[in-house]
């Protein structure tokens, strides 16, 4: 590939699946500013890897595989230990809203707010799950975990919400 | 009106589309902004330049490797020709005295160990009564492969090969020892003090503390492997609580064993890897399982009984009703297995830090005797 094609190649990506990148990397690492850098990463590591690239799994799960690794090294680093991470960035407009839209708006904050306080290996999983749209299979392939794994930590996910929303609701 | 929102409504039907519609709300404000995407082409853009060089200078170098190797050999060839016989005498002579300075500088390092012994204050966020004995943990170990036990015998925990399979020596009997609902409250008490002695915030979930069977305490060789009917036959009946702590992701970071035991008794064994804990008048030997990392990111299944239940289905094993499932440790709480028997058929599940040391595959099934039949032959060289 030419470098002119390979710099086509790689916008098409970035077009394609950077939101998706940027929105995982936000969903693990709970900061804007990290999941920028891990966004600008993940890119320049496709275009390191595009040779070696086979085309085994889907570019999707290609890339968030990259993206997902790299929030891991974040998570790890002790760089990171010192960012103070904020979950407040999930804000939704209010204008002249009805009764009825405002509480679903409230539903909706309360299980995002939920989602976002499970503890790591569960919240990736149900953006993996929920959000991408991705099968077991793909999700095993990006956690380099079982394919049951998958299956038992997106049913603790859920029970770990529910029991979160009822805490709340009696807390 | 947003307060008056009823949340146990909420949690008792949440349901797979109210995950999908909170996540699509929540997250439809995350966009790439133009700079950002404009600077991430820029930099891969450069990349590729850099790329572009790289594989010019890669395919210089193929060239000079491909046709420089054959020079420079025929180059060294003539060399030895005109200089041959003078050439290897002092060659010799001078390789005699580096030799000899080389063995002179290696240092022998020394690996102190230090037994002091202290008791850590109370503290508001400790459980009530609870206090713990120190042993003073070596600041850094020069050889993995060994510990001392009580009576100072050191004893093989990783080794090259095997001769015989051996549990962890802290140990209590499974039929006396009090349930885990009974025990939890001290295992959080334990979990706080780690914390507390090692500045961490790990978390205990209950659904993963296990109870790990051990072997006979003679240890088991390859003649009582071959010649045990089942598992059950290898097995002592005794055994120790692991108690799998996690970081703020979820990961194993360390993983403990407990063991409460009678202070008074004289014959109970204390290495200097133990840490006694006293909780409510009831003291527990704890001991931090060496390979932790290892089992928290290579083997995590075996501390999350959903993961290993999944695991196992998906092997295709089927669970009857009179299933018994038994997690042992087998080399010193390096290695496990899990045990599994569904009427007469029993089957073994390796989750091993070394597979090479056993032949076996790690989460892989196998039948008991296709087990015993290959561990055995890897003791046995």
């Amino acid at each position: 590939m030419t470098p002119s094609e390979m710099t086509k190649e790689i916008s098409r990506l970035v077009e394609e699946y950077g939101n998706d990148v940027l929105k995982i990397a936000t969903v693990i690492l709970k900061s804007k500013e990290l999941a920028e850098d891990v966004y600008q990463e993940t890119f320049l590591r496709v275009v390191r890897s595009y040779s070696g690239y086979r085309g085994e799994s889907s570019e999707k799960t290609w890339i968030i595989s990259i993206a997902v690794n790299l929030c891991r090294d974040y998570m790890r680093s002790a760089w990171k230990r010192r960012v103070v991470v904020t979950d407040n960035f999930l804000t939704y407009t209010a204008d002249d809203d009805t009764e009825e839209i405002i509480e679903k708006r409230s539903e909706k904050q309360l299980l995002i707010n939920a989602i976002m306080k499970l503890p790591d290996k569960y919240r990736e999983i149900i953006h993996l799950f929920y959000y991408q749209e991705m099968g077991v299979k793909d999700i095993a392939k990006v956690l380099k975990i079982p394919g049951g794994t998958v299956k038992s930590r997106l049913f603790k996910a859920r029970i770990l919400l529910h029991d979160m929303i009822g805490g709340e609701a009696h807390g | 009106m947003a307060e008056s929102y009823d949340r146990n409504d909420l949690s008792s039907s949440i349901t797979d589309d109210m995950i999908k519609e909170a996540l699509k709300s929540g997250l439809s404000s995350i966009k790439a902004s133009d700079y950002l995407i404009e600077s991430t082409l820029e930099k891969c853009q450069e990349e590729i330049e850099e790329g572009k060089q790289k594989k010019k200078t890669r395919l210089f170098m193929t060239m000079a490797y491909k046709l420089g190797a054959p020079l420079a050999a025929g180059a060294l060839v003539l060399m030895l020709m005109i200089n041959g016989p003078k050439y290897f005498s002092s060659k010799m002579e001078m390789a005699a005295p580096k030799a000899s300075s080389l063995d002179g500088s290696v240092s022998n390092e020394e690996y102190k160990m230090d037994s002091g012994f202290s008791v850590s204050a109370d503290s508001e966020t400790q459980a009530p009564d609870a206090y713990m004995y120190e042993f003073t943990e070596p600041k850094e170990k020069n050889d993995d492969s060994s510990y001392e036990d009580s009576a100072g015998t050191t004893m093989m925990r990783i080794n090259e090969s095997i001769t015989a399979l051996n549990s962890s020596i802290n140990r209590t009997a499974n039929s006396t020892e009090p349930s885990l609902d009974e025990s939890f409250k001290s295992f959080n008490a334990i979990t706080d003090l780690y914390n507390e002695n090692n500045g961490t915030k790990l978390t205990l979930e209950r659904d993963n503390v296990r109870r790990i069977y051990t072997l006979l305490e003679t240890g088991v060789s390859t003649d009582t492997l071959l010649n045990a009917g089942d598992y059950h036959e290898v097995l002592s009946g005794d055994g120790y609580w692991a108690l799998p702590l996690e970081n703020n992701r979820g990961d194993i970071e360390v993983v403990l064993t407990a063991n409460m035991f009678d202070v008074k008794d004289p014959n109970i064994p204390v290495s200097n890897r133990d840490t006694i804990y006293s909780i409510e008048n009831k003291e527990f030997i704890v001991s931090p399982l060496d390979n932790s990392n290892y089992i928290g990111s290579e083997l995590q299944e075996l501390f999350e009984f959903d993961s290993l239940f999944g695991m196992i289905s998906e092997m295709g094993y089927e669970y009857g009703n009179d299933t018994e499932m038994i997690v042992a440790d087998i080399n010193y709480g390096a290695d496990f297995i899990v045990l599994l028997s569904t009427g007469n058929e029993k089957n073994v599940i390796p989750f091993l830090t070394n597979e090479t040391l056993f032949g076996v595959e790690n989460k892989k099934i196998y039948l008991w005797s296709e087990f015993v039949k290959i561990v055995s032959t890897s003791m046995g060289q």
